[in-house]
């Protein structure tokens, strides 16, 4: 017996995709049926919130939403309303219940809320606009005083010139520190104390501007609403007559559970679950309200009971809003005498079955607000369904045993999964950024980018004419000893002036990555290990380098003179090309050849070699000029600063999503450490840093900058060659400073801080393109090898998790150019 | 004395009998929205302002009153409950009149049903001479 058990357990599941074929077969629905449905459907527009005259205004929820999201008014710092209504989570915290609340309830969405009459799960509120304000003040929650808030509001410039500009003028008289740091009708007894001193035309201008609070709130919460599910494009299908297609929205289980929902009979699902939010608004008693502080009841599978608190649900809740100084009719309401239809015909009868009544919550969304309840006691909406299954039996609810059998609870748990819908669209929120925050910020823009600082070693180097011809030698492969290899090969236009591989490829392999051209003109340094110091020179180096182009300087130089464009552009730059009877001069000979090239180079007459070399000297410069006009563009991320910076708070909050503010604001946090190299409107300190990437005793042992300032100090075209054109007294420091102040221990393996502007065109990553993506680099900075092996410079390990991560990521990418 | 009682009590049936064919003055109503008091002396219709009862919406609804004659009945109190037997609650809102209209019309507002299925609706109507009970038995369906 038990093994067929076993066994049919075995089988069972995989039986059902055919049971469930047959039933795509199910009658069509009749016509009451497809009036039930369409009575479902989605609807898109909340009914006004009459007491709010700025509910829909964006000012306002521009504000709103910066108010939720800010810990700032909480006691402790720490709590914001987005504590508990966590966006990641569907605007709940996904705990029983909150934390901040310990004797409290489940957080419910707050998705879809502004369809609601009633607010909290015992109506005791019956606006947003007064809901939102009883968690500000409620010490177990955010915790902020009455007047704290105001005083917030007042004293901090942005949230006052943002209130200003929609409620108008802040009270004169509750500004300049008058107001009791804590006080507030419903605090603990010395606030209370304190708010019964304050006189009563001042208490009154404090709670006019707490309403006002409350009412830039509920303008951003009015702004999350839920979107289609399947099950709205299934009823829109049918309804059009296309049955086939809507089949492909349910599947036939979910199309079971849809129709065991509206069953009457079998449940009564839509007695309360009714309308396009599957709610009725009203509060209901389903014997789970708790009135002696322990349950009778025994524990249901799946049931996760929290400790029993004295919960009478909405026979309070009747009385509560009854005595609300910010309901509809009371003096902050904007409503007329003819609104507030729920406050003036409510129900007063605090009948036993509302002892323990709850409101009805929507539907909509339903799989991502786990627990369920007003006390979160079901983890599961198939635990959920078990309850209305088996009523309990000793409490009074309004119940009725079904008798479903599992496979129907199962079919109507389906059901409800096929009402979730894309989350809200919404704006991100916009970080209420310190000053010293801004002003960091401010640092980062691209507006902070000074002009491009002139090359004192290259007077062409802001020539046209020369840049015309350095555009020209950037693009032409037959300065290459094969032919093939051109500047751009390895520096593409298209891919912010790199070449897409982990290690270039010139004539041979090279063992390192392309850096980006874009905003080149600002390094002090070239070269991941800073061989160079200029850019004109570093242009040199590959003409003749054998793996790179391979071109000597006698055959760079004879191209450019020979090929008539070519030169006509260098005369126009630089004037006559240097008299040379080529006829006498061997094409491969050059100082950095061969030994056959040096040879043939070292024969030639001196005045030859010094008219070649400056020459040679000169198409370096041209190549800087072109580069010196290569630029990225502002990107999404300096919008949002330039935004952030002039007060436009809803400009900036469409500029950057609530995950990539996130990253920004780690990036800039120490903890991340990233702004210790990576500062400025480029984001690099343009200094060379040891991140243990030099594979130092390993045949791939690269020295980076230790062996960089070596070749720097003996390279024949650094600052103090006479073919640039510095005053080495004047321009050249920097080359005795690579000896005295760069630290020798960690510069074996240092290489170049790169910028991280347009990051996405230039990946992959480090000196040696070890890192595909940028996930990879952050994970490599989270976790860094160890330190007694490399002698890095990098912090042992980051705190920061996956989603810091990913943050982080995503804030990188939106330094791309726009 | 016994005599005037079987005279009322024929009066009475009479009353009835004629009520439950057609009621004198109005209209037929659709079932259940025109009912007739605990003791016979009053017809009551009810009808919702825009056509229909809708469920989940605030409503005006419209109640006529006439006694038995035909004659509307007017300055009357009236007190509005109701609620879902089969739920065992009460009506979710607190309706009430806010208008007498003329002709034994009262404008009720505050009716807010939540739920489809049956509903009860009760008006106690009061007047100087007499205390009376309508009982409306409404199905909302879709």
């Amino acid at each position: 017996m038990r093994a067929a058990a076993l066994l049919a357990a075995v089988l069972l599941p995989a039986l059902a995709p055919i049971a469930s074929a047959g039933e795509a077969a199910a009658p069509a629905w009749t016509a009451r049926e497809l009036r039930i449905l369409a009575s479902l459907r989605q609807a898109y527009t909340p009914p006004p919130s009459r007491s709010n005259r700025v509910a829909d205004d964006p000012r306002a929820a521009a504000l709103g939403q910066r108010i939720f999201f800010d810990p700032g008014f909480s006691a402790t710092g720490a709590i914001a309303c987005a504590t508990c209504h966590q966006p990641e989570r569907h605007f709940t915290d996904g705990l029983a219940r909150s934390v901040v609340a310990p004797a409290g309830r489940n957080a419910p969405t707050v998705v879809g809320s502004a369809y609601g009459s009633w607010f909290t799960w015992d109506g005791r509120r019956d606006s947003l606009w007064a809901q939102a304000l009883v968690p500000l003040e409620a010490s177990g929650e955010i915790g902020g005083s009455r007047t704290g808030v105001v005083q917030r509001i007042g004293s901090d410039p942005r949230y006052r010139s943002d209130y200003e500009a929609i409620f108008g003028a802040f009270p004169a008289a509750l500004l300049d520190g008058v107001l009791a740091p804590r006080a507030g009708p419903l605090g603990d007894e010395a606030e209370r104390k304190a708010w019964f001193r304050i006189p009563p035309p001042q208490r009154d201008a404090i709670d006019r501007v707490y309403a006002n609070v409350g009412k830039a709130v509920e303008a951003f919460e009015r702004t999350l609403l839920p979107s289609d599910s399947r099950f709205d494009r299934y009823v829109d299908e049918l309804r059009a007559g296309r049955p086939d297609r809507a089949a492909q929205q349910l599947s036939p289980r979910e199309v079971a559970g849809l129709r065991l929902f509206i069953d009457p009979y079998r449940t009564q699902c839509m007695q309360c679950h009714n309308g396009p939010q599957f709610t009725n608004g009203g509060f209901h008693n389903l014997g789970t309200g708790t009135f002696d502080g322990a349950s009778r009841a025994p524990r249901a599978e799946g049931e996760r009971r929290p400790a029993e608190t004295l919960d009478f649900g909405r026979a309070l809740g009747i009385q509560a809003v009854l005595l609300d100084v910010f309901n509809c009719l009371g003096p902050y309401s904007d409503a007329g005498p003819d609104d507030c239809a729920e406050l003036r015909f409510l129900s007063r009868d605090a009948h036993i079955p509302l002892e323990g009544a709850f409101k009805t919550p929507s539907l909509r969304d339903v799989e991502k607000t786990a627990p369920y309840m007003h006390d979160g006691r079901y983890a599961t909406l198939r635990a959920v369904l078990g309850h209305y299954n088996t009523p309990p039996p000793e409490t009074p609810h309004e119940l009725r045993a079904l008798g479903l059998h599992d496979r129907e609870l199962d079919d109507l748990v389906q059901f409800l999964r096929s009402l979730s819908g894309a989350e809200p669209a919404r704006p991100a929120p916009t970080m209420t950024w310190s000053d010293s925050e801004r002003a960091l910020l401010g640092s980062l823009r691209w507006a902070a980018l000074p002009d491009l600082p002139p090359d004192p070693g290259n007077r062409a180097g802001d020539d046209p004419a020369a840049a015309m011809l350095g555009k020209a030698l950037f693009a032409d492969p037959a300065l290459s000893r094969n032919g093939l290899v051109a500047c751009q090969t390895c520096h593409q236009p298209e891919r912010a002036f790199t070449d897409g591989r982990a290690r270039s490829i010139g004539l041979a392999p090279l063992r390192r990555n392309a850096p980006s051209l874009l905003d080149i003109g600002y390094e002090r340094w070239l070269y991941w290990d800073g061989r160079a110091d200029s850019l004109w020179s570093q242009a040199l180096v590959p003409l003749e380098h054998p793996d790179e182009m391979g071109g000597s300087r006698t055959s760079v130089v004879h191209r450019v003179v020979a090929e008539p464009r070519l030169a006509a552009l260098y005369r126009d730059a630089f004037g006559p090309a240097p008299e040379i009877r080529w006829d006498d001069v061997q094409p491969g000979a050059g100082p950095n050849g061969d030994a056959a090239a040096r040879a043939a180079w070292a024969a030639l007459p001196e005045i030859v070699r010094a008219g070649i070399d400056r020459a040679f000297a000169n198409l370096g410069k041209a190549l800087a000029a072109h580069e010196r006009t290569l630029h990225g563009a502002p990107s999404r991320f300096d919008a949002y600063v330039d935004a952030v910076l002039a007060g436009r708070a809803d400009d900036a909050a469409r500029l950057l999503d609530a995950r990539e503010v996130a990253g920004l604001a780690l990036f800039i946090a120490g903890r991340s450490g990233c702004l210790s190299c990576h500062h400025g409107p480029r984001f690099t300190d343009g200094r060379f840093h040891n991140l243990g990437t030099g594979d130092l005793g390993t045949p791939r042992e690269d020295l980076g900058r230790e062996a960089g300032r070596q070749l720097v100090h003996n390279f024949e075209f650094n600052c103090a060659s006479p073919f640039g054109d510095s005053v080495p007294a004047a321009d050249c420091r920097h080359l005795d400073g690579i000896w005295a102040s760069e630290v020798q221990v960690l510069l074996r393996g240092a290489f170049r801080t790169p910028g991280l502007r347009n990051l996405s065109a230039t990946a992959p990553y480090m000196h040696d393109g070890r890192f595909a993506t940028l996930d990879q680099v952050l994970e490599f900075y989270r976790r860094p090898p160890d330190k007694a092996v490399t002698k890095h410079e990098l912090p042992r390990a980051l705190d920061l998790s996956d989603r810091d991560i990913d943050d982080l990521s995503r804030f990188l990418r939106t330094l791309d150019s726009r | 004395m016994p005599q005037i009682g079987i005279r009322r009590g024929a009066l009475a049936l009479l009353a009835s009998l004629t009520f439950a064919c057609s009621f004198p003055g109005l209209p037929a109503a659709e079932e259940g929205w025109s009912t007739h008091s605990d003791s016979g002396r009053l017809a009551g219709r009810l009808t919702p302002e825009s056509g229909a009862a809708v469920v989940g919406q605030f409503q005006i609804w419209i109640l006529e009153l006439r006694d038995a004659s035909g004659v509307a009945v007017a300055g009357a109190d009236l007190a509005i409950t109701g609620g879902m037997p089969f739920h065992g609650h009460g009506l979710p809102t607190q309706p009430r009149v806010s208008e007498e209209l003329a002709g034994g019309r009262y404008r009720i507002e505050g009716v807010k049903l939540n739920m489809y299925g049956d509903w009860v609706i009760e008006v106690v109507v009061q007047t100087a001479t007499f205390r009376d009970r309508l009982r409306f038995d409404l199905a909302i369906d879709f």
